[in-house]
């Protein structure tokens, strides 16, 4: 008896993985419960283990090969005598029917699984001559790929690559240089995806102010030992995530995202902020940070960093988010443009708290001040709402005593 | 069509061909059971004998074997002659002289005898007839090279392919069907013929061709008209000749609607349904975004009582109703 | 053994009519024979029933008839052939597969067609002919044009449905057709007389209310007499007639069948004793019709003829392939 072992579903919004190592090769017999593979997503690269024992039979899919949700990448045999019978390992789902998720127009970014399923000839020709990845279609109707198919998957993809100019000259190398190209792992290059989605797809504007700091600055060193008495160091991303959550809270407006063609609301106030690792950039996010205090919000914060750094994060750690929170203050820059991570609405930049020159009562000083630029999706909220959000986030910073209110 | 036109039965449409024929063609000898005085057991003679007599329109006895075998020994001989079997069955009685000598003699004497012979009988279910009388065999002489096979669903097509074989010097497997003899249809007053070989697209449509024969064009008109208020659109396709069989215009249909059914009383196995699948293959692969479909008798010799009958050759009802699950799955 | 027999007549048969009818016989003879020796060797494809001591069957019919009349033949017709005017070489090269035989290669033994002699066809399908001959001679018959219809078949074809229906058809429609029946008395293996009860085959013809009527089939003159008596009386309008000759084949069914297991050595020696050939020979010399010499001449005369038409076969051209889809239609 064979028993298949599919690439798992490990996030709701998962749709497809690859193998980065086999922990078990072809004969070799494993338990159920043991770890298998490991498998890398476009947000953690983690351990899965068997679902049966038995024997591993057959080919192994190769590691970097991205494949769909519920694709067969292993057999696992029950007798060892059987591991010659598995065949070279087709790659495509055991069974193929009706998804129960499956929706009328049949789009497939947002697809929980996404079994392989067969097309009809006409289909295939088109495919070819369209560039269009078979593996990736859902029919519309029934179990058979059809033209319609794959003609809208053609059109969707021209909705989010406009055409380039083809009047423009492609660039030309220098002679003496050769480009190199770097290996990109499974999850680079599927972040690089999603942010190209995101910047071409919403419509991104950008606000921005400079705050001036020194409460914040004054706060924060007055309550600093207080904190780590209860063993967490707080930091300026703290004060930030809170003021976040209060400003979403009193502006539901912007604890809102863009979908098909419309505006849904978040039914809780959650916040990301971007951890970087070494490689990657993680967003874990903080749920239901509006009922925090601000030092559960630096334990949560804490925590969830260190998971990011050891890479122990999970996907259920970084899924939603109605905003973001990026502070590269850390790496010395004033200021920046951030990029929305989709399906948010509203990321916040936040640059160095730094003494800057600064026009208070008409006299020019110094002060820290901070910047902060909001960016923002246009379908969602107009120039005059991120004014207001932003507005009060500096109201909240800059006399930041308005958060125990 | 151009000119006037009027409307005529079936049969009518064959006696039209027949008298304007015979006249035309002082050679033309018509023998068969109940042809003469009678006009036939469909009225598919009426009025000839009057005006040609009963030395050209000959009654035999119970002889198809020997009916057919002398029309085909009169064509060879110089005559153009018509054996009428009455109803396709019976050819059975004289299958030999079919296959083994009309189809033959004109390619084994390298081209120098011809067979002017059209040998007529009327296929598919009337009235719960029961299955002697209801074969539809019309595929297993298109099987056979050497022999033409027109299979008319209309009084224009009766008339006008009736007027072209009763010119072709090759043997013509003539096949009415029984059930359509006293349909009404238009047929021009001015001459015309029906070349063999030019499908008619008896209706236009987009989602999905169906090919039929016989009643069953009727059949797919009916149910294009169904499922046409579903958003359906069936271009429906009548050969009228099975050999030659207009393969361009069945495989442009294809091309242009990539699905394919077929709609055929015959049964399917090893049947003119098949051929149209293996012509969808062979022309049009890259086109096709479904599998073919067949809706076909169901494979039982029919049966006599009607609700059985009724299951067994296809009906508008099934024909809606498969040709609407196809195009969901 | 046969017991009832149609005597000669009494006028004396002139030296003219005597010696064509030995040519035709030897021809016959040598050709078969030759036949037989050529198959032997391997250059033959397909398979062969010769005639060797039927040879005053077809001699004597067809001596009365003319180019334009129209002979149905058997598996075993390679005399009929030749008998009815098909010139030794176009039979020969048509056995020898050659572009250049009377079919261009396309039947072989036994779907050899000449139409240009007459000649409707050898047959691979016992009786075949019965009804095809019938049809002829409505042909005959409604264009008025003076043509008599041979058909010849064995006494194996005289129990098939063929022969009553074609029979039945041309004695109630009076068809100018002399029916032939060679009874040989074995149908491949099958002795007649394990066939049926009615072993004396002319007296069907009495169902059919048809002159129906018997000859020693080794006697050519006797032959020749009745047949023409038959058909004087097709051609004048008198309708069909059955003449059944009681003859015997020397050889086997095909040639591979030795004719041996089936039948006695007694009754072949029996019946070569009566060779219709050497007893026409002596018969005339001994009657003063003709002398020896003549007979010589025409030996020789045959030997020429028949070198000429094996060089003929052999060194004729196979067909192109390229032709093999000719005249289907």
């Amino acid at each position: 008896m064979r028993h298949d072992v599919v690439m798992p579903q490990l996030g709701l919004t998962m749709t497809e993985g690859s193998v980065s190592t086999w922990l078990k090769k072809p004969g070799d017999s494993v338990r159920k419960g043991e770890a298998l593979f490991c498998v890398e997503t476009d947000k953690v690269e983690m351990e899965v283990e068997a679902t049966a024992s038995g024997f591993v039979a057959g080919q192994l899919i190769e590691p970097q090969k991205v494949v769909p949700v519920g694709t067969v990448i292993a057999v696992i045999v029950d007798r060892q005598e059987e591991v010659e019978s598995i065949e070279a390992l087709s790659l495509a789902a055991a069974a193929v029917g009706k998804s129960p998720l499956q929706a009328a127009n049949g789009t497939t970014a947002l697809r929980p699984v996404t079994p392989q399923y067969p097309a009809s000839p006409l289909a295939k020709r088109l495919s070819k001559e369209l560039g269009i990845d078979l593996r990736e279609l859902t029919p519309a109707r029934g179990g058979r790929i059809s033209a319609d198919d794959v003609h809208r998957a053609a059109a969707m993809r021209r909705e989010r690559q406009p055409e380039a100019s083809v009047n423009m000259p492609a660039p030309s190398q220098p002679a003496s240089v050769s480009a190199v190209e770097s290996q990109l792992s499974t999850g680079r290059a599927v972040m690089a995806d999603r942010l190209s989605e995101s910047f071409q797809r919403a419509p991104h504007f950008y606000l921005g102010v400079e705050i001036d700091a020194t409460h914040l600055v004054d706060l924060r060193n007055r309550i600093l030992n207080a904190g780590e008495k209860s063993g967490v160091r707080l930091t300026y991303t703290d004060f930030f995530l809170k003021a976040i959550a209060r400003v979403l809270t009193e502006y539901a407006e912007a604890n809102a995202f863009w979908k098909d063609g419309k505006i849904l609301t978040h039914g809780s106030v959650d916040v990301g902020f971007a951890a970087q690792t070494d490689d990657r950039l993680l967003v874990p996010v903080i749920r239901g940070i509006d009922q925090l205090t601000l030092l559960s919000i630096a334990r949560e914060r804490s925590r969830l960093t260190e998971k990011a750094r050891t890479g122990k994060l999970m996907l259920t750690d970084m899924e939603g988010g109605s905003a973001t929170l990026s502070n590269l203050g850390a790496f010395g820059i004033d200021w920046f443009q951030a990029i929305l991570n989709p399906p948010q609405s509203v990321i916040i930049a936040t640059g160095r708290i730094a003494k800057r020159p600064f026009v208070l009562n008409d006299t020019l000083g110094v002060r820290d001040t901070l910047m902060i630029t909001a960016s923002i999706d246009h379908r969602v909220l107009d120039g005059i709402a991120g004014a207001r959000i932003l507005g009060r986030l500096r109201e909240l910073l800059e006399d930041p005593a308005m958060l125990l209110l | 069509m151009t000119t006037e036109s009027r409307e005529i039965t079936y049969a009518d449409a064959g006696v039209e061909a027949l008298r304007e024929e015979m006249r035309r063609d002082s050679s033309i000898v018509y023998i068969g059971q109940g042809i003469g005085p009678r006009g036939g057991n469909f009225r598919q003679t009426k009025g000839l004998c009057a005006e040609f007599g009963e030395e050209r329109l000959r009654d035999t006895g119970i002889t198809e074997l020997a009916q057919t075998g002398a029309a085909i020994g009169a064509a060879m001989a110089g005559s153009r002659a018509i054996v009428d079997n009455v109803f396709l069955d019976f050819s059975l009685e004289a299958m030999t002289q079919i296959i083994q000598q009309a189809a033959n003699a004109h390619y084994l004497s390298n081209g120098k005898l011809k067979v002017p012979v059209m040998i007529r009988g009327a296929m598919g279910s009337v009235r719960n007839a029961g299955v002697q009388h209801s074969h539809t065999f019309y595929g297993w002489f298109a099987n056979t090279p050497g022999l033409k096979v027109a299979v008319p669903s209309s009084p224009y097509d009766v008339k006008g392919l009736m007027k072209t074989a009763l010119r072709d010097d090759c043997p013509v497997m003539f096949i009415e069907h029984k059930a359509l003899y006293n349909t009404k249809g238009r047929v021009p007053v001015e001459e015309y013929l029906i070349p063999f070989g030019t499908a008619s697209v008896c209706r236009e449509g987009t989602t999905a061709t169906v090919v039929a024969v016989g009643r069953m064009v009727h059949v797919a008109l009916e149910a294009a008209d169904v499922l046409d208020k579903e958003g359906i659109s069936l271009e429906v396709v009548d050969p009228r000749t099975i050999a030659p069989l207009d393969r361009a215009t069945i495989a442009e249909s294809i091309r242009k609607t990539t699905r394919i059914a077929v709609v055929d009383e015959a049964h399917n196995s090893c049947g003119f349904s098949g051929e149209v699948f293996a012509l969808a293959c062979e022309e049009c692969f890259d086109s096709l975004d479904a599998p073919p479909l067949r809706i076909c008798s169901l494979p039982a010799p029919n049966p006599f009582s009607p609700p059985l009958d009724s299951q067994i050759i296809p009906n508008a009802e099934r024909v809606v109703r498969e040709i609407r699950d196809w195009l969901n799955s | 053994m046969t017991s009832q027999a149609v005597q000669t007549t009494e006028t004396k048969p002139d030296a003219r009519t005597v010696l064509d009818l030995y040519r035709t016989m030897v021809r016959l003879r040598e050709f078969e024979l030759k036949v037989q020796e050529l198959y032997r060797s391997g250059v033959l494809p397909g398979f062969v029933h010769l005639y060797v001591g039927e040879e005053a069957v077809a001699a004597g019919v067809c001596a009365h008839l003319k180019r334009s009349d129209l002979i149905w033949s058997t598996h075993r017709g390679h005399g009929h052939a030749l008998a009815k005017g098909v010139p030794g070489r176009e039979v020969l090269a048509e056995l020898w597969g050659k572009v250049t035989g009377c079919s261009a290669g396309r039947g072989g033994s036994m779907h050899m067609y000449a139409p240009d002699y007459g000649f409707m066809g050898t047959n691979g399908i016992v009786g075949a002919g019965i009804p095809m001959s019938a049809g002829a001679g409505l042909s005959a018959k409604l264009r008025n044009s003076g043509q008599v219809v041979v058909c010849f078949f064995g006494d194996g074809a005289s129990n098939t449905g063929s022969f009553y229906e074609g029979i039945n058809m041309a004695s109630v429609w009076e068809l100018p057709v002399v029916f032939v029946c060679e009874n040989n008395l074995y149908a491949t293996e099958m002795a007649l007389s394990r066939a049926t009860k009615s072993l004396e085959i002319a007296e069907r013809a009495a169902m059919f209310k048809m002159p129906g009527l018997a000859v020693d089939g080794s006697d050519v003159l006797a032959v020749y007499d009745l047949a023409g008596q038959a058909v004087d009386r097709a051609r004048s309008g008198g309708g069909p007639t059955l003449i059944e000759c009681k003859t015997y084949r020397f050889l086997g069914h095909h040639e591979g069948d030795p004719g041996t297991n089936y039948r006695t050595k007694e009754e072949v020696a029996h019946w070569k004793k009566r060779d219709p050939i050497t007893s026409l020979r002596e018969r005339a010399i001994a009657a003063s019709i003709a002398a020896a010499a003549e007979f010589d001449n025409i030996d020789g005369e045959t030997q020429r003829w028949l070198d000429d038409a094996v060089e003929f076969g052999r060194t004729s051209a196979e067909p192109d392939p390229r032709t093999a889809l000719d005249f289907v239609w």
